[in-house]
């Protein structure tokens, strides 16, 4: 869930050119260039996408097997199973349309994927999602934008489909129970020890770029080789104070604390219109799971999870340019694209609460004078509370890191943070790279509090997600 | 004009399951009518269709002689208590009895007055403030009774209220739940598969049979009368023997595998005879009297309930406990009164 631009920006804090690992290089054996050559590389964007989707694949599959009843185990290995046996014979098979899904959507995220091969990969790695943005920015080459769009679609939507399907598997047949009945204490210390180098290799795999980062944006790092006298270190708030001061007193500079305005006003619109349409179709689809119109509902509604957020972009470019809707220089742009892209969570995160709530709830309400516009407002909204929270974080948290379509249609002077990111990594001078890690620290603050508060509020023991 | 509830000729199918079949009675106002009968039987499905959360597909429901049909549950003015109680989790004790009258617009004051004395008369005084999902299942069915009560409603209607609930709690809730409507006078229809709750509870009892009634009367008409052998076996009158009707030299007769029996009026052809457990003693004195050896005794405090093996059948009979029995398989000689003793059905 974290912002592209701040993987991007956390890989090269620990990676890059003046990231930490070629700064101590540097300073250790005194060389004039940085030893690790990362940016711009194959190894990058694969190192960046695995540090991104690991979670993932975690969750999805960790979360399955957590809830999977461990008396199939247990059974496989009184019928004379042993542990290998039963894993690979009885638990594999059983998590196998888990880790299917699971790779899928990290196929599907990573064939969409745009901030971080955009930041990390350089010309020579663009990919179709790349392509489409340089064809419609820098070249304004629409039509050809257009059918790499097309293409990139077409794949998207049938690799979604397919997701849904396995997801679908996925809910049916398997009796899934509660953690408690599942759970599993680790009695020796071998398992111990084992589960716990395990826990400790996995944090720091994906711990290590989002500490350099944060660290980075408070430290002075001069690397100066030439003078061979090492790199000074230093602790400094300077990256932080320069994000309001305009430097180069250039015309077309906004200053971050702009873009952290404007983000945050993007994220507000976003949450209101993503409730507001949101709630309305969870209602529907909760309503009734059985009817036709809902089978049809549920991939359409779950749509823009697969498509790629520079395709949606250019989408709206495309859809919007004349009148009566031509939207392009409108604000409201931006938080509509916003909308589009954080519906599915916020649906997802809506309709089982919705299901969980007793029909005889509302009938007892009913029965004791209660109009249908009072059971809405005093059973239904109560109940649904604190999905309703879920979902505005949800939003909210995507608004603010979204980069890929905000790229296409964001008006210059009116930037994100995750554009004044790019912004800054794009320029050079270590004052610009620092407010790039400091921009970057706050995005992923802002990120880490949201994802925070989604854990906090979700209910549910088993999650759709 | 009839007052209070009236139902007439209601049906009810879901798909292909007829649920309620031709039902008809009505409820007069401060009266306590029970729906007794085996899951299944379509009585909750009837107090759906009272409450408007079903619409009948035939047949009309009416209160005080107008007919119910259009207007929706919440302005029905009934009180409904659900089996599972439906107390709403996101509102505290008070938030769940206040319910009913915050739809009403009651004014604060009064509500607050309301719900104190609900919970004083449920015997939960000072409840209010708790969370509903901390009860126990005693105290959420007096706060879900609380709740239903409030508004005060023209009707309520209890589904298996005490249907999740241990033994001893129940038989002391339903003490509590009588006086309480007593106390009220509160017109109630009550739902339960127990006949113990029914009989203790209610005026009049409807024991109900795949969707119909079976019969309508009042607690001691159903024991003493049954009117079918579904409602004898129902009751746990389980004493059913084949008979034949016949005439002979002496009088009229009903020939059973377990033995004769002496009528008053003559019957003929095909009959179920049942012979009642507890009307019947040890000795041959009498007209009738029945010879079997003694299978066995299981003690149930005041009395004893033996099991007797007459012609080859199995019958079983209540005794005082202080009954002295002969050892098991010994001989035993048994008397009645036919007339209170036997009652005989047509066969179904």
């Amino acid at each position: 869930m974290l912002p592209t631009l701040v993987v991007a920006a956390a890989f090269n804090a620990l990676l890059g050119p003046h990231g930490w690992v070629n700064a101590l290089m540097i300073a250790l054996f005194r060389l004039s260039q940085p030893p690790i050559q990362f940016v711009n590389t194959f190894a990058a964007i694969i190192i960046a996408h695995v540090f991104y989707n690991t979670t993932i694949v975690l969750r999805l599959v960790g979360d399955f097997w957590a809830h999977l009843d461990p008396r199939m185990g247990q059974a496989a290995q009184v019928l004379g199973a042993n542990r290998v046996q039963s894993l690979l014979r009885v638990t594999l098979p059983l998590l196998a349309p888990a880790i299917a899904a699971a790779a899928l959507l990290v196929f599907i995220f990573d064939f969409t994927s745009f901030g971080v091969i955009l930041v990390l990969g350089g010309p020579r790695y663009a990919t179709l999602e790349v392509e489409i943005y340089n064809q419609t920015v820098s070249l304004f080459n629409l039509p050809i934008a257009a059918s790499l769009a097309l293409l990139q679609l077409v794949c998207t939507l049938g690799l979604t489909v397919v997701y849904t399907r396995l997801a679908d598997k996925l809910a049916r047949p398997l009796g899934l129970r509660p953690r408690r009945f599942t759970q599993n204490r680790l009695l020796t210390w071998r398992s111990r020890l084992l589960a716990g180098i395990l826990i400790v290799l996995i944090s720091a795999f994906l711990l290590a770029p989002l500490a350099a980062l944060a660290l980075r944006s408070f430290t002075r790092l001069e690397a100066s080789g030439s003078s061979f006298s090492g790199a000074a270190l230093q602790w400094t708030l300077d990256y932080y104070r320069e994000l309001s001061i305009n430097r180069r007193g250039s015309l077309f500079f906004t200053p971050p604390s702009i873009a952290m305005g404007v983000s945050l006003g993007y994220a507000l619109t976003t949450v209101g219109l993503a409730l507001a349409l949101g709630l309305p179709a969870s209602w529907a689809l909760a309503r009734d799971d059985t009817s036709r119109v809902n089978r049809l509902l549920d991939p359409i509604l779950m749509l823009p999870l697969g498509t790629s957020a520079v395709t949606l972009g250019l989408g709206f470019i495309v859809a919007l340019d004349r009148p009566p809707l031509d939207l392009r220089a409108s604000p409201v742009l931006v938080p509509l694209a916003h909308t589009l892209v954080a519906f599915p969570f916020v649906v997802r995160s809506l309709v089982p609460a919705l299901r969980s709530i007793r029909p005889r709830l509302r009938q007892a309400a009913a029965v004791m004078g209660a109009s249908p516009r009072q059971v809405l407002r005093f059973v239904d909204l109560p109940l649904v509370g604190r999905a309703l929270l879920v979902g505005a974080t949800f939003a909210f948290t995507i608004s603010i890191g979204e980069f890929g379509a905000t790229a296409l249609i964001a008006r210059p002077e009116y930037p994100t943070i995750p554009i004044a990111i790019y912004r800054y990594l794009g320029q050079p001078g270590a004052l610009n790279y620092g407010q790039a890690m400091a921009l970057s620290t706050i995005l992923m603050s802002i990120t880490a509090a949201g994802m925070l508060a989604i854990e906090r509020f979700r209910i549910a023991d088993v999650g759709e997600f | 004009m009839m007052s209070g509830l009236t139902l007439q000729g209601v049906h009810k199918s879901f798909g292909d399951v007829q649920a309620v079949r031709d039902v008809s009675f009505d409820v007069a106002p401060g009266e306590v009518l029970a729906l007794l009968g085996p899951s299944g039987c379509g009585k909750s499905t009837i107090l759906a269709l009272i409450a408007g959360l079903e619409r009948p597909d035939r047949g009309k429901i009416a209160w005080d002689g107008r007919s119910l049909q259009d207007i929706p549950p919440h302005q029905r003015g009934f009180g409904l208590m659900f089996q599972d109680y439906a107390l709403f989790p996101h509102r505290d004790v008070y938030g769940n009895i206040a319910f009913g009258l915050q739809m009403e617009r009651w004014p604060a004051e009064r509500e607050q007055d309301r719900v104190k004395e609900m919970l004083e008369l449920v015997g939960l005084p000072g409840y209010g403030g708790r969370d509903v999902n901390t009860l126990s299942g005693g105290e959420q069915q007096r706060i879900a009774l609380a709740r239903s009560l409030a508004p005060g409603p023209r009707l309520l209607m209890l589904d298996e209220p005490l249907g999740a609930l241990d033994r001893n709690l129940r038989e002391r809730l339903i003490s509590d739940l009588g006086e309480i409507l007593r106390h009220m006078q509160q017109t109630a229809i009550y739902v339960t598969h127990d006949q113990e709750e029914a009989f203790a509870l209610a005026d009049r009892v409807a024991v109900m049979n795949g969707g119909r009634i079976e019969q309508l009367d009042s607690p001691q008409l159903i024991y003493s009368q049954p009117a079918s052998t579904f409602v004898a076996r129902f009751l746990g009158l389980t004493n059913l023997l084949e008979g034949v009707g016949r005439l002979t030299a002496t009088g009229a007769v009903m020939e059973t595998r377990a033995g004769e029996f002496t009528l008053d009026h003559p019957l003929l052809g095909p009959f179920t005879v049942l012979i009642r457990p507890d009307r019947v003693s040890i000795g041959s004195t009498g007209n009738n009297h029945l010879e079997g050896r003694l299978l066995g005794c299981s003690f149930r405090g005041s009395t004893c309930r033996a099991t007797i093996e007459v012609g080859g059948v199995p019958l079983q009979f209540d005794f005082p406990a202080s009954t002295p029995f002969p050892p098991p398989g010994g001989r035993v000689q048994l008397s009645f009164d036919p007339a209170e003793t036997i009652q005989i059905f047509p066969v179904t």
